[in-house]
């Protein structure tokens, strides 16, 4: 009786422990919103860790006064497009590697890790001049395809160590059932593919959606923006207004925040199997 | 036997090629022989060493051969057509610009009047000549390790906490993943307002406990232990969630063996857990360097693209882009070689530390 109330002290022991470290690694975030919702003279003169007045003039200057659904809306038609067909080509290619052992498959593991460490830098040099003389600057076309080969190879190591891990026999059964193999696929491993697609496509979508240097490469015109530029152009241009610039810090926080703790998960269930099996 | 191939398959497929030859015993005969050892004895079609009875068990029957073929081939054709998508594109956006950045190299030029000249190695000659470009080194070295080394033993410290059975964990570990997830311009803007002079947080922290105000981005020293913490502070989550997994695989019975012949926690941990995480650590380390040798952002944006951090990637895009292409190109071949020797030392580390085990 004794030892089991020990330990369970000792549990809650460590929890808080952990849960006053964890809110220590988020103070970052915690004091960007906190001091969001004060005057920027208050937070120019007065301490930073106690707020006194409170105002949503911040948010009111920053949502009718600036750009920044504009930047939002480019952000956001990136980050699904790229989301979309990375998903679509790191599932293929992950089931594909995990079913059938092709020499095309072979090589294409064996080189996935030299993709891995390509210096995004080195695209981005040749890509700048083939775009431009493409007149393909300040469309969606650069980022997207940049940002879905920055999230392929990862994105199809967790994909195959994700369907590694549902078994082939459900397949072979569904085979002598006399479906082909690609019905076999559609039919049993798509519906268990759920966290696998989570891990991917949110993992895709931070990666287009946080992005900065791609973008401010190839997406310079303003109306062409998308939301981490824009916020460094609060810090150029309004480098004086930190209240605007930390309410616009915490609105471009949300949409990741709010997309990972829906599919937290998956995700994490998805990178687990991944990272156990590959 | 069917899970004997499924195992060695899922072995076998290992980014990086950990090349498991072949599944040995009784498959081997079944395979047409072009198949680069691994297979999972559907491919034959042939009927070459087709031993009734013995293996998979649940193969569709003996029956007609003509049907074997043409499940092979439109395997083959599945296989191949799945991995198209992706390998366009990296080729579009990978392997041509490799080639045209080394042909860039060559060659004297800006980005708007690219390729003006053929120049042989002299770009490569004034790069190694200009110390800007080895103070840019010397940042990337220092900038990820440091980053690599504080993240792991962060993301170590609280995975081994978190695999606990302890309550709140699910809301905890979400809330440690938090700084992964957060668009890296709110991350570096924060870190940035709270390191500045004697207004920032960090500073009137410092100040009362009676520490003098470090002024973090003048004095180069401490933009790089800034840069570092931050970088770190970036990439523990993944760590975290990495690791985690890999503990939660792990056998208890090894731990609880361990418990019962009295060894301590630290013993434990060193003697039968560490060793067993070898192989994935090794490969989170290769993967973390990697990506902190290629990180831009974190340093540009959390110093505003001082002189006293930038590393070889925003020295590579500045020059290419503003200056010299040709130069600029160059240093990104170089830093792609030094990233490629590295992963391959790296890699050859961790195979023997999964061989280990």
């Amino acid at each position: 009786m004794k030892r089991r109330t020990g330990k369970r002290l000792n549990g809650w022991g460590i929890a808080v422990l952990l849960l006053f470290a964890m809110l220590l690694v988020n103070i970052p975030l915690i004091l960007t919103a906190i001091n969001s919702f004060r005057p920027t003279s208050d937070i120019l003169h007065g301490s930073t860790l106690f707020p006194e007045n409170v105002s949503f003039d911040n948010y009111r200057v920053v949502t009718e006064a600036t750009d920044y659904w504009l930047w939002f809306r480019n952000s956001i038609v990136i980050a699904l497009i790229t989301t979309a067909i990375t998903l679509v080509a790191a599932s293929f290619a992950g089931y594909s590697m995990s079913r059938y052992h092709t020499k095309v498959n072979s090589v294409y593991s064996a080189t996935l890790m030299v993709f891995q460490l390509f210096p995004i830098v080195l695209s981005v040099i040749a890509l700048f001049i083939l775009f431009r003389k493409l007149g393909l600057m300040n469309t969606p076309v650069p980022a997207v395809v940049l940002y879905v080969v920055m999230s392929l190879p990862f994105c199809t190591w967790i994909s195959k160590g994700f369907f590694d891990s549902i078994p082939r026999e459900l397949e072979e059964a569904a085979r002598i059932d006399g479906a082909s193999s690609f019905q076999a696929m559609v039919r049993i491993v798509v519906p268990l593919a759920g966290p696998g697609a989570a891990a991917v496509a949110i993992f895709a979508f931070l990666q287009s959606y946080n992005e900065y240097m791609v973008a401010s490469a190839f997406l310079q015109k303003p109306s062409a923006r998308t939301i981490p530029i824009g916020l460094r152009e609060f810090i150029q241009q309004y480098h004086t207004d930190w209240g605007q610039m930390l309410a616009a810090s915490t609105l471009a926080a949300l949409p990741p925040l709010i997309m990972f703790l829906l599919v937290q998960k998956w995700m994490i269930r998805g990178m687990a199997a991944g990272a156990v099996k590959g | 036997m069917a899970e004997q191939v499924t195992s060695a398959d899922r072995q076998a497929g290992r980014p990086g090629g950990r090349q498991a030859g072949a599944p040995g015993g009784p498959q081997t005969g079944r395979q047409s022989g072009s198949q680069v050892g691994r297979g999972s004895g559907r491919r034959s079609g042939s009927g070459v060493g087709r031993r009734p009875g013995s293996g998979f068990g649940r193969r569709p029957g003996s029956g007609s051969r003509s049907a074997g073929d043409m499940q092979t081939r439109r395997d083959r054709w599945l296989s191949i057509n799945l991995a198209l998508p992706s390998i366009l594109l990296l080729g579009v956006a990978q392997l041509y610009p490799l080639f045209q950045g080394i042909l860039y190299s060559f060659q004297k030029g800006k980005t708007t009047r690219p390729s003006q000249a053929w120049v042989g190695f002299d770009k490569y000659a004034q790069l190694f000549a200009d110390p800007d470009f080895w103070k840019a080194v010397r940042f990337s070295i220092v900038f990820a390790i440091g980053g690599v080394v504080l993240s792991y033993l962060l993301g170590l410290v609280l995975a081994l906490l978190l695999v606990r059975d302890i309550p709140m964990r699910g809301f905890l570990r979400v809330g440690f993943i938090v700084p992964w997830v957060i668009p890296p311009i709110v991350g570096m803007t924060a870190w940035r307002w709270m390191l500045q002079d004697e207004r920032g947080a960090v500073n009137q922290v410092l100040n009362w406990f009676g520490v003098d105000t470090i002024f973090f981005f003048n004095d180069p020293k401490w933009t790089a232990v800034a840069a570092i913490v931050v970088k770190a502070w970036r990439s523990f989550p993944f760590m975290l969630v990495s690791l985690m997994a890999t503990l939660q695989a792990l056998d208890p019975v090894l731990d609880e063996a361990a418990a019962i012949d009295g060894a301590g926690r630290w013993k434990g941990f060193w003697h039968i857990t560490f060793p067993q995480i070898l192989p994935m650590s090794s490969i989170l380390w290769v993967l973390m360097t990697i990506w902190s040798v290629n990180d831009y952002e974190t340093p540009y944006l959390l110093t505003n693209n001082s002189a006293n951090a930038r590393n070889l990637m925003i020295f590579s895009f500045d020059e290419a882009i503003y200056r010299d292409l040709g130069k600029g190109s160059a240093s990104a071949v170089v830093t792609l070689i030094v990233l490629g020797i590295l992963a391959f030392f790296m890699l050859r580390l961790q195979k023997k530390a999964s061989d280990l085990q």
